[in-house]
């Protein structure tokens, strides 16, 4: 994956570490177009094809300059290229992992270097740190005197994957030192699979030693720590139960058009048919409501689509199916649409909807039925990402907090990742906006005369209510990409930003934001998304890295590469303790939406993180 | 170069390199480039409060999709939290169900109610706490209202309970001060509790269940061919070798090497009687540039080079989101005001031609309806023609002047758009930058001069003659500065007597300024002899010019043997 460096010279530092996780395998717009299906003019093909003459698109005309520094091979990051090469064993090590019984000793020996020594790649002993229902946690102990035989030990490693289902094996570099032919890079290591007695994980970290003089590397040695290895147990019933959790997609939604025509299509399918004057992105940011719409008392699902695709109402059949209720229920919104709640904004027993539509936000009357009538649109200041309701006033009903990210209303201008700048501390971002709900369906801005201005200039993608210092009405943390976030302390009503004070600025590309107890104490803790970037993680270790910068600066280089943070709030309100590192939860990668959820029923709080940025065919990554 | 300037008050050069960073990298993601892709959806296991353990294999969840919000819910009410997620990709959902084998005793579900009153329906900020016999801190769950990433979740309080747990007592802390104690409450089942009621009444789910499957999601697969309608129509920008094409017509571009191509020409020249009735014109262009090649079909037919393919291609582009290469065959509906109003990616059927042709003539918001897959309402209004997208496409593409022209003739014949006008402006200045760039580098120069700075003039002007050497005004006003500046230290009387008399041979002795100037470098050198014939020629051939009293002003000192100083371009 780790072509990300190139990106490194287009934004060189702070850019970088958002997009240094590129992960395609070149970006020169020379090779953009390969001619496929145009090898031989004479025998007429079957398929599309480019038209001729686009397979050499020339280079953008006024980006020329950006597109300059695209190339890797023009880099002058030393340490990347090595890095990259690396990148490229270690990835067809994990190739053959992946593929046990067809592993030949040449693959292996052809990585490894003639004075290769190493300990055990899998631990000797086992200690149990975690037991319950669902999961065990074993930590290895993995001192060991290293011995020669790179074969063995991979044989070894592999062994305790005693079923023939094929394994997933990733590494990702995080950290590299190179001096005298010699690199030692620094590699998260996971490999997973089936065994007899279930699922099995093992997670590791891998010191490792090359023999690097030329464009091949040669691994000369491996020290494996931080080892542990997960089991969930399965039941052997072979009834599909051999994860946690399974795909049940199908058996809820299988039957409506709409999962079959419209949801089963990717968001670029339609980008490549859909008009772009719809209001289509190719970041594709839409999320969904769960709430009860029709009264039964069971829960319902709004599906937030791009433009020129109607949001989808889906109604829970008694036996847990869905069924579309879209076309009936006036609330097919074909405009661009990021979110919804389903709420009782009017307090009169049934849920409503507000939608938020881009630069608006629509709250529409639930008529009962399902069926949903406009009550009231209104203008945003910015592009309206999550939405999150409170009774912040305390007077009985519901308001409504608008996450501004885009200033500008035109797309196209800034593009869907907008123009943070400066990058690492964004102050040009859109207006949040908080709506005071006066009854009758008006909604009245107070976002100034509450006090929520302050700080009101950043790129808010999330917002989460929580009455984190207990004194009984709800403060509101807000996730800003591209810098620091806000946690707004209400005082009876207005509002202060101690995010500063409470050390919770999180100075990172904030994307999510979650409450809970996770440590049991009786306080409520925080969990943001962030980035994780490897490439992000090794380049600002590096010596070359911003030369004559301070030590200031560079932590918070590194601190954006870091990935998602957890802050432990305390009982009386005061100081978050930054437990992200010591607790172990910063790699959840491109990370978006992530919230706590007991999946095991221990009670203690465990963490899903939805990732991923932009997968298209032409990578293999990881 | 473009690494994000420090603060937003940046020089504005800083900061135009950045935003070109961003927008280089924006155009590859609309180019399919993965990004951070194909990253595998991460979950942590919390170890009783001692750290967290990644299971994101183990749990089942590391799915490669690129998520974007997650909620959870006990959808099929057996006690455990199942999940939902929005995708990026396909499949766009997913529900994950959670297959752990719970005892009865481990989980609690509570849900809030408030009364519309004091305490909003939905209970938001209610917080409930389960007190767990023999535990010194409750449970906690507070009621959101839409939280972490564009989700809602439900509404359902979930708590897991742990082994062997008892349930002593809940409480529920509800917004603005309100404290309701139950007991008798039991594990493993899901309780109602109303505002004001002193009951935590239970909630039976219905029964039924239609069983879940574990089943991998069957996305479809990603389709080249495509029928994209233009809500808002534009025209072609000029193709090289085609004229003025006036619509209504169907444009097709086709190509010899692609049996798609023959078969779909092959199947509209059966066809042919039906397109030719309708009035729909049929033209059709080969892009291997064989200008014989469509002969064979009973179309007006012509050949074209990769510069129209490009310009075809460009377009297409700029209607949608998603920037891939025009395949052949493509096709362009044009209407009767030369606008295209639908592109095909692939081949297309006389049946579905004339069913579009049709079409063309519907009103607005029945066209925008046409463009949908799905029906549904909107709340924007039908959007405008953004030839923006097309001029931006071409610039990209190195094309500033066939943008320029495509928005020219886009303003001669839409109302004043001023966006249009502001990107004309621009477009016509770079354009006449481009075609003289001494002109700014000498305008450049000349500031810094008027400034004051005659040290850095002099260096802008050097520059200016190396990048530009034509750049006559350069050496003169250079010339000028070195033979003249008050300043003894800027002063370089050689340098500017040879310029001087460059420029007075590249005249040919025929410009006054030159010759005066010459004289100004001569005196300044100290040969006020030969100072006196410059300028008197100067004189002379300035004859009425009000110049020539400047120039006898100077005239008079070189007689008294001293040089002229002085800031002549000031003045």
């Amino acid at each position: 994956m780790e072509n990300a460096w190139f990106c490194l010279r287009v934004l060189q530092s702070m850019v970088v570490l958002c997009l240094l996780t590129w992960l395609s395998p070149g970006c020169n717009p020379r090779e953009e177009h390969p001619p496929s299906g145009t090898s031989s003019p004479d025998v007429p093909v079957m398929e599309i094809i480019p038209a001729p003459g686009l397979e050499n698109a020339p280079v953008i005309g006024p980006l020329a300059d950006a597109w300059s520094r695209i190339d890797p091979k023009k880099d002058g990051w030393d340490s990347e290229a090595l890095s990259a090469a690396v990148g490229v064993k270690l990835k067809k090590l994990a190739g053959l992992m992946e593929n046990p019984s067809v592993i030949g000793n040449a693959d292996i020996e052809e990585l490894v270097d003639g004075d290769f020594k190493a300990g055990s790649l899998r631990a000797l002993r086992l200690e149990t740190i975690h037991e319950d229902s669902a999961f065990t946690v074993h930590r290895g102990i993995t001192e060991d005197s290293p011995s020669d035989g790179m074969i063995e030990k991979v044989r070894h490693l592999l062994a305790v994957f005693d079923r023939p289902e094929p394994l997933h094996a990733a590494f990702k570099i995080y950290r590299i030192d190179a001096s005298e032919g010699l690199a030692n890079a620094r590699v998260l290591f996971q490999l997973s699979g089936m065994t007899r007695r279930g699922g099995l994980q093992i997670n590791s970290e891998w010191d490792t030693l090359w023999k690097a003089q030329s464009e091949e590397p040669k691994l000369l040695g491996i020290k494996v720590s931080n080892y542990t290895e997960v089991r969930y147990l399965s039941d052997g019933s072979g009834d599909g139960s051999e994860t946690l959790f399974v795909d049940a997609t199908a058996s809820i939604l299988g039957n409506t058009e709409a999962y079959k025509r419209q949801l089963l299509r990717s968001t670029d399918y339609w980008r490549s048919r859909v008009a772009r004057d719809f209001g289509l992105d190719v970041v594709a940011n839409h999320g969904l409501a769960i709430g009860d719409v029709n009264g039964d008392g069971l829960e319902d699902i709004y599906l937030c689509q791009q433009g020129g695709l109607p949001n989808r109402l889906f109604v829970r059949n008694t036996d847990g199916t869905l069924r579309d209720m879209t076309e009936t229920s006036s609330a097919g919104w074909l405009d661009y649409c990021a979110s919804a709640l389903i709420l009782d904004f009017d307090n009169d027993g049934d849920c409503d909807l507000a939608v938020s539509q881009d630069f608006k936000i629509l709250f529409m009357d639930n008529l009962g039925e399902a069926r949903f009538e406009l009550a009231l649109g209104l203008s945003t200041h910015a592009q309206t990402f999550s939405i999150s309701a409170a009774d912040f006033d305390l007077d009985g009903d519901l308001d409504l907090f608008l996450c501004g990210y885009n200033p500008a209303a035109d797309r196209s201008e800034s593009g869907a990742l907008g123009e943070p700048l400066p990058y690492h501390d964004a102050q040009n971002g859109g207006r949040n906006m908080l709506l005071r709900n006066d009854g009758d369906w008006e909604f009245v801005e107070v976002t100034a005369a509450v006090g929520l201005d302050q700080n009101n200039n950043r790129f808010s993608f999330a917002a989460s209510w929580e009455d984190y210092d207990n004194d009984g009405d709800p403060d509101l943390y807000v996730s800003n990409d591209y810098g620091r976030n806000n946690l707004y302390r209400n005082d009876g009503g207005m509002f202060i930003d101690v995010a500063a004070k409470l050390g919770v600025e999180d100075m990172s590309a904030g994307m999510s934001a979650n409450w809970a107890d996770f440590n049991r104490d009786g306080a409520l803790d925080l969990y943001i998304s962030n980035m994780f970037s490897s490439a992000g993680n090794r380049i600002t270790y590096q010596r070359q890295f911003k030369p004559g910068a301070g030590d200031k600066l560079i932590a918070g280089y590194r601190r954006h590469a870091r990935g998602n943070s957890l802050f432990e709030g305390r009982l009386d309100g005061g100081q978050f303790r930054d437990a992200s590192v010591s607790a172990g939860v910063t790699m959840g990668r491109w990370a978006w939406g992530s919230r706590f959820a007991d999946i095991n029923n221990d009670g203690w709080q465990d963490l899903v993180v939805a990732n991923g940025f932009i997968s298209a065919p032409d990578t293999g990554d990881l | 170069m473009s690494q994000s300037p420090l603060s937003a008050d940046a020089p504005r050069a800083e900061t135009v390199r950045y935003q070109q960073g961003w927008r280089a990298l924006n155009r590859l993601l609309h180019e399919d480039r993965s990004f951070s892709g194909n990253e595998r959806n991460c979950a942590f296991l919390n170890r009783g409060g001692k750290g967290f353990t990644d299971i994101s294999a183990v749990s089942g969840f590391d799915f490669p999709d690129d998520a974007r919000a997650v909620v959870a819910t006990d959808w099929d009410f057996d006690g455990d939290l199942d999940l939902w997620l929005t995708c990026r990709t396909a499949p766009r959902v997913r529900f994950l169900e959670n297959r752990s084998r719970i005892a009865p005793e481990k989980w609690l579900a509570i849900k809030l109610e408030g009364d519309g009153g004091k305490v909003s329906r939905d209970a938001l900020g209610a917080r409930a706490e389960v007190w767990l016999e023999g535990e010194q801190v409750p449970l906690l769950r507070t009621v959101h209202g839409g939280d972490a990433f564009l989700s809602q979740g439900s509404s359902w309080l979930h708590f897991g309970l742990g082994d062997k747990a008892k349930v002593s007592r809940v409480v529920i802390r509800w917004p603005g001060g309100g404290i309701g104690e139950f007991s008798g409450i039991e594990p493993g089942g899901f309780y109602m509790v109303r505002f004001g009621n002193p009951v935590a009444v239970r909630w039976d789910h219905p029964s039924g269940q239609k069983p879940l499957v574990a089943a991998a999601q069957d996305p479809l697969p990603d389709e080249q061919a495509a029928r994209v309608v233009l809500p808002a129509r534009l025209p072609l920008p000029v193709l090289e070798g085609i004229g003025e094409l006036k619509g209504p017509m169907l444009l097709n571009l086709w190509s010899k090497t692609c049996l798609s191509c023959t078969e779909e020409l092959s199947e509209w020249s059966a066809g042919y009687d039906r397109l030719r009735s309708s009035g729909l014109k049929v033209f059709i262009l080969n892009a291997d540039g064989d200008s014989e090649a469509g002969g064979s079909y009973p179309f007006r037919s012509a050949a074209v080079g990769p510069s129209a393919v490009r310009g075809l291609d460009l377009f297409q582009r700029a209607v949608l989101d998603r920037w891939n290469p025009l395949p052949v065959p493509s096709s362009f509906l044009i209407d009767g005001e030369g606008r295209v109003a639908l592109i095909y990616k692939g081949r297309v059927g006389v049946d579905q031609l004339l069913e579009d042709y049709k079409l063309l003539g519907a009103e607005p918001q029945a066209w925008r309806r046409a463009a949908l897959a799905f029906p549904g309402r909107f709340i924007s209004s039908l959007p405008k023609p953004q030839p923006l997208n097309v001029s931006s496409q071409l610039v990209d593409a190195a094309q500033p002047r066939v943008a320029l022209r495509y928005l020219e003739d886009f303003a001669a014949v839409n109302p004043v758009d001023a966006d249009v006008d502001e990107v004309i402006g621009v477009l016509r200045n770079e354009l006449s930058r481009l075609a003289n760039p001494g002109r700014a580098l000498l305008a450049k120069a000349d500031a810094i001069r008027d400034a004051g700075n005659p040290g850095a003039a002099i260096a802008a002007y050097r520059e200016t003659l190396r990048r530009s050497p034509k750049t006559i005004s350069a050496a003169e006003h250079l010339a000028w500065l070195l033979a003249v500046h008050p300043d003894k230290s800027v002063r370089r009387p050689a340098e500017a007597l040879a310029l001087a008399k460059r420029l007075v041979s590249i005249s040919r002795n025929g410009n006054p300024s030159h010759l005066d100037l010459l004289g100004a470098a001569q005196a300044a050198s100290g040969d006020y002899a030969l100072a006196d014939k410059s300028a008197r020629a100067a004189v002379e051939l300035l004859g009425e010019d009000p110049e020539a009293n400047k120039v006898r002003e100077r005239l008079k000192l070189y007689l008294e043997g001293k040089p002229y100083l002085g800031e002549p371009w000031r003045e």
